[in-house]
């Protein structure tokens, strides 16, 4: 009698739980807000977990009904008995309630300013790409091999320092050698060098959502290639402590699995108008690429022209790019 | 007589990483009980977006690996495993490296499985390579890690083949000088099916085990996301960075780095590559295969599996064959 009374509650409190978990995912979904927290492509899986959720508290539910009117079929003895002692239930239960309370309490927000403090701005994207030095070659002009911006503060040209691919006595007499020259290829990154060279003579470069980090990488790697160009970009406002009143990041936090993974990337802005922008604002904007140094880096800066405070996007985060970076060429 | 102190309870385990946890948080952030009045408040919301996210993601494939385990005890006969398995040792930890080819889905809901796979007769020296290897060879983490770093492919195959590396080793271990049984049995008789009554409904039953597995991994899954996301929330990673430049320190820090962070397999690539500057490559590939291998929640919900002492002694071959292995790695290919 005692042991029906103890299943039943046991079984009781999980299927509430149970329900409750599937639907706060029907909530997320309704509210159109999943993906705050998860990437795309994960959502269907979410949604099957939730129906998996539901199934499995209407599961306890029949079993319930059925306790009630068969008593002898209480138990399994597999191994999967609710604990016995009513504290390590509790502990257990409250555990998965938790989750639930800070679901339901706070409100869905998408991931701004405050998560970016904590996680650290990115600035410097083309540092990723850097591929391992290549060995020198010996009539290579350059006498450094790495591609590292700090080991040529003398050269404006980057392209110089590209290794073994270009022997000092090549020419520069047709436009596809001129491109190269700028555009050193390392190893891999034929393809970012490739949507440079496409995108190279424009006035206007528009970055969007698709592809937001793989043009960001782009521009980082040859940017002394892109100086003066325009550039369209939108994001949400973020300020290190640092930065002058005038300076702050146009950013976008790019999401891979789900919230916990996401990383923060943008471009560092300068406009006089940046006084009125506070924090978290979402806008877009218009300006020239140029470089400067911040905290011993040279990076792009971005001296805004036009800036415009826009509504926070549906999908305010970036995913990596898989298809092919000619479609990103494509303005 | 029977000894209970055997079976720990999961109370203990569960208090002793608290307080770990509590202890590495301190060390990171000493002001952390004088500043967390303020920043605490305003961290909630954070924390609450990071601990949604993290389990909204792995809740589909925590229940996906309870049904598929509960299937397996349930529908398929224990002979059939045997038969699976070939019985020489190394081709057997070489298919046990593989086999994460067919389980591509987050670790979380690899445990359950294999604690079935290992209470159907699957050698538990397979069992322990699976589920140290499987998370980081599969198509999945290969396709991530190599978007990830673009520029960098040999990052990717230093990945699996360190990760093989580690299997193999950990799989001849457990192999040769594993005696006793580390499994740690679960209340009621052990998960064997040879005594069980099938008089009811298979349905009924399959979902009887999987509500049952689902409460008793779900949780370690619940208190393993609560450290992760506090410690994503409120420990600012530039904080973090500082520590750990020296060539020995940066390798040890990546490690714990990534044993606190407690990201998915198919997502830690991103962000070890966010830390390709400060970071040496080296540092950045003990990241990439400690961290699936062993992480907060991984750590909690091995805990359930198998005896802490056998648990401690995984962690410890994981850690320094990582570390080792990273290294030589590191100097050798990948600069």
């Amino acid at each position: 009698m005692n042991g029906k009374r103890r299943l039943l509650s046991h079984y009781g409190i999980r299927a509430i739980l149970l329900i409750a978990f599937s639907f706060y995912i029907v909530h997320l979904v309704n509210a159109d807000k999943l993906q705050y927290y998860i990437v795309p492509r994960l959502i269907p899986y979410v949604k099957y977990g939730a129906v998996g959720l539901f199934l499995l508290a209407v599961f306890y539910l029949y079993r319930i009904i059925q306790l009630e009117d068969k008593p002898s079929e209480a138990h399994c003895e597999c191994g999967h008995e609710p604990p016995r002692s009513p504290f390590r239930s509790g502990v257990l239960y409250v555990l998965f309630a938790i989750p639930l309370l800070l679901g339901f309490a706070l409100p869905d927000r998408i991931m701004g300013s405050d998560i970016v403090t904590v996680k650290g701005m990115n600035l410097q994207v083309a540092e990723v790409a850097k591929p391992s030095p290549v060995p020198a070659d010996p009539i290579a002009p350059s006498p450094s091999p790495s591609p590292s911006p700090s080991s040529s503060p003398d050269t404006n040209e980057t392209a110089s320092d590209a290794a073994a691919e270009l022997p000092g006595e090549k020419t520069i007499d047709n436009p596809s050698d001129e491109l190269d020259r700028l555009f050193p290829t390392y190893e891999y990154s034929e393809e970012f060098a490739e949507l440079g060279k496409k995108l190279f003579k424009r006035e206007v470069i528009k970055v969007r959502s698709v592809g937001f980090l793989e043009m960001l990488t782009m521009l980082d790697m040859y940017k002394n290639n892109f100086i003066g160009t325009d550039i369209v970009i939108s994001g949400f406002v973020y300020r290190e402590d640092d930065m002058g009143t005038d300076q702050f990041v146009v950013s976008r936090l790019a999401m891979l699995c789900c919230s916990a993974d996401s990383m923060p990337y943008g471009f560092l802005v300068k406009a006089d108008s940046a006084v009125a922008l506070p924090n978290d604002t979402w806008i877009a904007m218009t300006g020239k690429l140029s470089t400067t140094v911040y905290r011993g880096n040279e990076i792009i800066q971005l001296e805004a022209s036009d800036i415009s405070v826009i509504e926070t996007p549906e999908d305010p985060y970036v995913y990596p790019y898989i298809d092919d970076f000619a479609a990103l060429a494509e303005q | 007589m029977k000894s209970a102190p055997r079976t720990a309870s999961w109370k203990m385990n569960a208090l002793f990483g608290g307080l770990f946890g509590l202890l590495v948080l301190f060390s990171i952030n000493p002001t952390l009980l004088s500043e967390a009045s303020v920043s605490f408040l305003e961290g909630m919301q954070s924390f609450k977006t990071m601990l949604i996210g993290i389990l909204l993601e792995a809740l589909p494939f925590l229940l996906l690996g309870v049904f598929v385990s509960s299937f397996m005890h349930v529908f398929i006969p224990e002979a059939w495993f045997r038969r699976m398995i070939p019985r020489n040792p190394l081709l057997g930890i070489l298919v046990a490296c593989l086999l994460g080819v067919l389980f591509p889905i987050c670790e979380c809901g690899l445990i359950p499985v294999v604690r079935r796979l290992i209470a159907k007769g699957m050698p538990l020296y397979v069992g322990v390579v699976f589920i140290f290897v499987g998370p980081i060879v599969n198509p999945i983490v290969f396709a991530s890690t190599y978007a990830a770093f673009r520029t960098k492919p040999e990052m990717v195959y230093a990945r699996m083949g360190l990760a093989i590396a580690v299997g193999l080793l950990l799989g001849w271990i457990v192999y040769y000088f594993i005696r006793s049984d580390p499994m740690r049995s679960a209340k009621g008789h052990g998960a064997g099916a040879a005594g069980h009554s099938h008089a009811r409904n298979r349905l009924v039953e399959t979902f009887e085990h999987a509500g049952g597995e689902f409460f008793d991994m779900g949780k370690y899954l619940i208190l393993g996301s609560l450290i992760t996301a506090a410690i994503q929330a409120y420990v600012p990673r530039s904080d973090l960075a500082g520590i750990g430049q020296g060539e020995f320190a940066s390798h040890f820090f990546m490690m714990g780095f990534a044993f606190l962070l407690s990201l998915c397999s198919n997502s830690d690539a991103f962000v070890a590559s966010s830390f390709a500057s400060t970071f040496s490559a080296g540092s950045l590939l003990a990241f990439l295969v400690f961290g699936p291998m062993l992480d907060i929640k991984s750590a909690l919900m091995l805990l359930s599996l198998f005896k802490t002492r056998f648990v401690l002694l995984l962690t410890g071959l994981i850690a320094i064959s990582v570390f080792l292995g990273a290294w030589f790695i590191g100097d050798h290919y990948l600069n």
